[in-house]
Parts: structure tokens; sequence; C-alpha cells
């Protein structure tokens, strides 16, 4: 798809899959060095990257080296630089990991439970967010560069990325001067929570009490006479998010009783027949062996190892 | 003066609550012109989230709809209606891109299958997201961003790893899989500015979840908060209710600053490897000094030494964060039902194109500024369309 593009990736860690993404689409990306791990550096070739720079189309790299010095040399280099914080401001060369963004962004504050300390997710979550929009960026400019001929400079802040999918809490607080905080698995919506994680015959499942009317009555209609008290509710004139907790429990009780006596599989079954928003959880080792995914087409093998390839299907595909 | 670096792009978006109307935020606030196609006979669930500006369940006053749909302009079109159909195909003729988020078969069902697009748009760029994706088994599976934390192991390898699978208390699927959708129509644009063929595309939500853990697939077990480089690494108590600041120690250098300044003194944690063998030891030993000190000095004095440390932040803490009011991450829009308020950018800065964030559009808000001025149906036609609740 994009095998036109030569991109030069210098990253280090932070924002290495944003190569991986347009290697993964066919770009010629080419690094110094592996880089820290498979995962996101497979598809990319290692060579001279100096030399490259006077022809490529996009460069990856974290700060440390000038814009002008590039461009000098390659008008129509867009130069993508994946920080931190957006250089030359408050906070530029402060020393940072992946886990002390996620902490600053106001992420690690809502994720674990109550009685512990506060959790980063798995992996390196603020990195990978700063990579795929330092993809963005790149293609963005590249789209402007049609135009205008020209590249640019575009610069990527990690906290930032990582600020913009903590949607609901900086949000929260400006509208409502509510603050959240850790609710193990309860997921807190407007003036109450709901549950989230369920325990059933053989693993567990994810189901929640939310605002979707059809949702709801589709799971009603599926419990049958376990419904109970659930069976008279009205969905369209109620919010979940505003029911009481109290209210919300005696619903739950109901739920987790009707959900102990199945299996993964079979809730599974009946949430894809009826569309009840219920899905069983899946271990790494699970999606390894997913049908489903392998069907898709996702996998890949890199030195033994299964990892994630295609970025998504395409209809190029069954042309090709 | 510079410009807006997506100007001149025409999306369709036909996306809802957060899967696709994120994606097509990006596209909005980088300059395409972004045309949102909702009804009032099946309302975007996004209107439907609080927290309501004002406190009451107005669909166009959701604060969580509104970050969602910046820079956009909307329209409704009942797509139940044939007729409301047939106006949504013109739409499809004006824009480079389509996009939904429908449950599976949808689209199809009244009409807008990829092959009646391209019928009427031969290069026209589809972009679909959907939980475990169109193709595939579990392709006419329902579900939300919490279904795709499920399947991709995400909610497993998340939380204590003593304790049961965690979920995430926000929906991460709906966060990524966007942003997978956002480089899936740009990398099309570019696809087609060289061949001039456009595409259907076929996004799940699990799958760009997948990629972003992918360096964890094959972990023997759940991480909690420890890496297996950086000791310490992790949230310590600071002084304060619930007040906590993290700490990544990268090397054995930087652990001799932080031992220095917390007072630690022996040799066992000395090395990476010590540390590690008495991870639980140097955690306890840390916890005792950290927790005498307000977690933001204490952060700035040790990220002053080369240290990594932040305090960890909560909502309110993020909002005030002076780096954000500095590098324009809120910025301030007027709207009828939000007043002035500030809503976020994406988080980049280039050197040669501008950045934009409008207001979200209301219900139904541009339908003649569409129906009229840009596909050329007459007031009289709208007004009975309307009337007859097509376009509604």
């Amino acid at each position: 798809m994009l095998a036109h593009l030569t991109i030069v990736d210098l990253t280090d860690g932070l924002g290495e899959i944003a190569g991986r993404m347009l290697a993964q689409l066919g770009a010629n990306v080419t690094r110094p060095d592996a880089g820290s791990h498979p995962a996101w550096n497979h598809g990319k070739a290692t060579g001279d990257t100096e030399a490259l720079l006077a022809t490529a189309d996009i460069v990856f790299r974290n700060p440390g080296r000038g814009h002008a010095a590039l461009i000098a040399v390659n008008p129509k280099l867009i130069d993508v630089v994946i920080a931190p914080f957006l250089p030359d401001g408050p906070n530029d060369g402060r020393p940072e990991t992946d886990l002390t963004l996620m902490a600053r962004s106001g992420l690690m504050t809502i994720l674990g439970d109550p009685d512990r300390a506060p959790m980063t997710m798995p992996g390196e979550q603020a990195y990978a967010l700063a990579g795929i929009q330092g993809v963005t960026a790149a293609l963005t400019a590249l789209h402007a560069r049609a135009a205008t001929g020209k590249g640019q400079l575009v610069e990527v802040s990690a906290y930032q990325s990582a600020v913009l999918a903590n949607y609901r809490e900086p949000l929260t607080w400006g509208w409502t001067g509510r603050i959240g905080n850790r609710t193990g698995n309860l997921l807190i919506r407007g003036k109450s929570g709901v549950r989230q994680i369920w325990p059933c015959a053989d693993g567990f499942v994810t189901w929640a009490l939310v605002d979707n009317p059809p949702m709801m009555r589709a799971m009603v209609k599926a419990m049958g006479d376990a419904a109970g008290p659930l069976a008279g509710v009205d969905w369209d004139s109620i919010l979940v998010a505003d029911t009481p907790r109290e209210q919300l429990l005696e619903w739950e009780h109901a739920v987790e009783a009707f959900f102990a006596r199945h299996t993964r599989a079979e809730l599974g079954t009946l949430s894809t027949r009826g569309g009840l928003g219920l899905s069983w959880i899946d271990s790494p080792a699970d999606a390894l062996a997913s049908d489903h995914l392998r069907a898709r087409g996702l996998w890949t093998e890199v030195d033994g190892i299964q990892l994630p390839g295609k970025l998504w299907v395409s209809s190029l595909e069954e042309q090709a | 003066m510079t410009t807006l670096p997506l100007a001149g792009v025409k999306i369709a978006d036909f996306s809802w609550v957060g899967a696709g109307p994120r994606a097509t935020k990006d596209m909005a606030d980088l300059g395409a012109d972004v045309i949102k196609i909702e009804s009032r006979k099946r309302l975007d669930l996004g209107r439907l989230s609080p927290p309501f500006a004002g406190g009451t369940r107005d669909p166009d006053a959701s604060t969580f709809f509104a970050i969602t749909n910046t820079s956009k302009r909307g329209v409704t079109i009942n797509l139940t209606d044939p007729r409301g159909v047939e106006v949504a195909k013109k739409l499809v003729a004006w824009a480079d891109i389509v996009v939904e988020n429908f449950s599976f078969g949808y689209m199809d069902r009244i009409g807008l299958g990829y092959d009646v697009l391209k019928a009427i748009k031969p290069d026209i760029i589809f972009v679909s997201v959907s939980v475990a994706g169109r193709k595939g088994p579990l392709g006419p599976m329902r579900g939300y961003g919490n279904s795709a934390a499920a399947l991709s192991g995400l909610a497993h390898l998340s939380g204590w790893p003593d304790r049961d699978p965690h979920m995430p208390p926000f929906a991460y699927g709906d966060v990524v899989a966007p942003m997978f959708a956002t480089v899936a129509m740009l990398a099309a644009l570019d696809y087609r500015r060289v061949t001039g063929e456009g595409q259907h595309i076929d996004i799940s939500q699990v799958e760009p979840l997948v990629h972003v853990i992918a360096d964890q697939l094959h972990a023997q077990e759940k991480p909690g908060n420890r890496s297996p480089h950086y000791v310490p690494h992790g949230a310590f108590p600071a002084r304060g209710v619930d007040q906590w600041i993290a700490i990544a120690v990268r090397d054995d250098a930087e652990w001799a600053k932080l031992a220095d300044v917390a007072g630690i003194a022996g040799t066992r944690f000395t090395t990476v490897a010590g540390r590690k063998r008495h991870e639980d030891d140097l955690e306890a030993t840390l916890a005792t000094f950290t927790r005498r000190h307000d977690k933001r000095t204490l952060a700035d004095k040790l990220a002053a030494l080369g240290i990594p440390a932040e305090p960890v932040n909560d909502g309110r803490d993020v909002w005030r964060d002076p780096e954000l009011t500095e590098r324009g991450h809120f910025r301030e829009i007027t709207h009828d039902k939000l007043g002035t308020c500030d809503m976020p950018a994406p988080p980049l800065r280039f050197s040669d194109s501008a950045i934009r964030v409008g207001p979200p559009p209301n219900l139904g808000q541009h339908n003649h500024d569409i129906f009229v001025d840009l596909l050329g149906l007459s007031e009289a036609e709208v007004d009975a369309l309307t009337q007859a609740g097509a376009l509604a």
C-alpha cells in the first residue's frame, strides 16, 4: 500500500511502533540497529540510515538532533520527532519512562484496586500511543506535502497522547468537580457504578449494565426466567449511569447467578446470537490460538515467535 | 500563514459512540470537512453519555459527545427510511471517505454496502470499525470497547498478578482502534493519490490492542507495575490520602542517587540483579521514604537528579497541569449549550501546518447548509423529507 515510501527510523523505544506500522503497510523502513523489541521492529531493515536521510520521505526520531540540518539536505523530508513532551517547553529534557508518563497522564490513578497502589497498563502504552500519533503526524504531513512540495517538522507529545487516551477524568473534573479513583472492576458512570468482570463456569466474562437499551433488552431475553427483577425494567426511560448502586446490585445478583451456570463459550454464543455485548476473557495464549484472529491473518512469525502483523483487513487483499 | 494539512479532504461520517467518531475527530481537527450523519430516531449513544453541561440530559449538551466530535458538521438522516438513504448516497458521492461502525451487516441492509458505495464513487475509501472486525467467524459479534480488552488478552494481563483479570475503567479499545482508523484513512488517501484506487478497510477493535501489547503476548505472568529491566519500577505512597509517586530507576547509577536521597544504605540493592532479587524489600524500604514527602516536590527533586519520577495525577491535576496549558492541549471553543469551554486537540505540532479545534455539531445543526447549499436539494424538498421523517 505504501511501497513508494522510504522511511528512516531512529527511535529508541519511544515511537518504535510508528515504523513498524508503516513497514506493515509496505513502506521501506530502515533502522541503524535492531531496536528494543522484535514486536516493534519486525519488517524493518537495518542499514546506513545517515545516507538514506538525504532521500527519505519520512524520518521518525526522538529529540536530540537539529531539524535545520536535516531539511537543508532534504527539503522534502517529513521529520517526525516523538518526545515525552513537546520540545522547547517547561518539561523539555525531564527524564521520563512509559511508567512515569502514564502516572502524570492521570491514567494510573484510576487503574487497579482501591486497596492497593495505582497501576500502569501492561506493556508501554504511552510509548505506543505516541508512536501511533507519530504515524498520523507523518501521513498528515505527507498529504500536505503533496500540495506544497515541501516537508516539515512534526512533533508528537507522548504525555499528551496519554492524556488524550484518558478521555474521562480531566473532563469529569472540569465539568462536575468529581475526581475519579480506583474502583477495581466497578465502572463508574454518572452517579453510580456497574460491575464489569464476572466469573462464569470456566473462567471470566465481561459485561455491564449500560445505557444501551437494545443490548439490555437482549440480555433480559437471553436470561429468560432467570432475569427476575431485570424483566420489569423499562430501559428507554431510565439512565443506568444514574441508577442507585443498591438497585444495580439487585439486578447484578440475577446476572451473576445466570453467568455462573454457563461456560465462556455458551455465553459467547448467546451474545453473538442475541447481541448482548458480552465477551469472554481470553488470555494471551487464547488470543494467540484464536481461530478468528488466524482467519483474519493477524499473525506473522518472527524468528519463531508469533507476533501481530497485519493492521487491518483491506479489500485490496481480495483483489490481489 | 499556515493552512490546515487535511483541507479539502471530505468525509461522510456515519459512525457513532466512540470507536469511529474519535477517528473522524482527528481528521476534522486536522482540517478535513467531516459531515456527521446521525438521526433523532436512533440517537448517537455518545449524546446520552454524561457529564452534561447544565446537568440535564440534553443530547446537545453531552461533554463526552463534544470531546469526541469537535470540528465536524452534522446532519440528521433517518437511515431506516429509503428516502433518507437516497440523500445519504448524495453525501457518498461528495465524499472521499466514508466511515461507519454500525453492527454487522447494517450498512448492507440499508443499501449502503461497499459495492453500492463503489458504484456511486469508484475510488471511495470506506472504513469500517467493529469489535472483532467484519471478516472472520466473530464478525457478527456485538460489543463495545471492553470486548476488545477481553478478546485481545489486555484484560487478562491487567491488574495485580495475584488477582482476577482487570478491566481498565475506560474503553481502551475505543481509544486505540480509532487511532488505527485515522492511520487507515490517511494511508488509503496516499494510496489513492498514487494509484487512483479506493478500498474498503475493515478494522477490528481487538487487533489494535493486540498490537499495543505485542511485547507482552509471550510473558509468563502478569507484569503488575514491575519491569524486567528497571528496578524499582512502580507507584509508591506519598504524603496525603491516596497520594502516590511513580518512580522508575533505569540503572545502577540512578539507583545510587536515589539511595543517597532516600538514605537507603547497604549493598544488596546496589545492582539490578540484587534489587530484582530483593524487590519486595526494596519497594517496602523505598515506601517508608516516599510516604513522608509531597508527590510533586519529590518527583521534581528526583527528576532534577535525572531519575524518572512523576506524581500519580488525578483528573484535577491533569486539568490544571501547566504543561498542557503551555502546549495548547486544551483549546477554547464556544458552543450554544456548552458555553465557552476547553476541548482536547491532537497531541501534535506542525512547523508549517495548522490544527483547529471547533465546536461539535448540535443534532441536525447543518441540515440546511448540507442538504440545500452543498447537495443542491430544494428547500421545499428538504422540508417535505423532514416532515416525512426521512431527514430526522
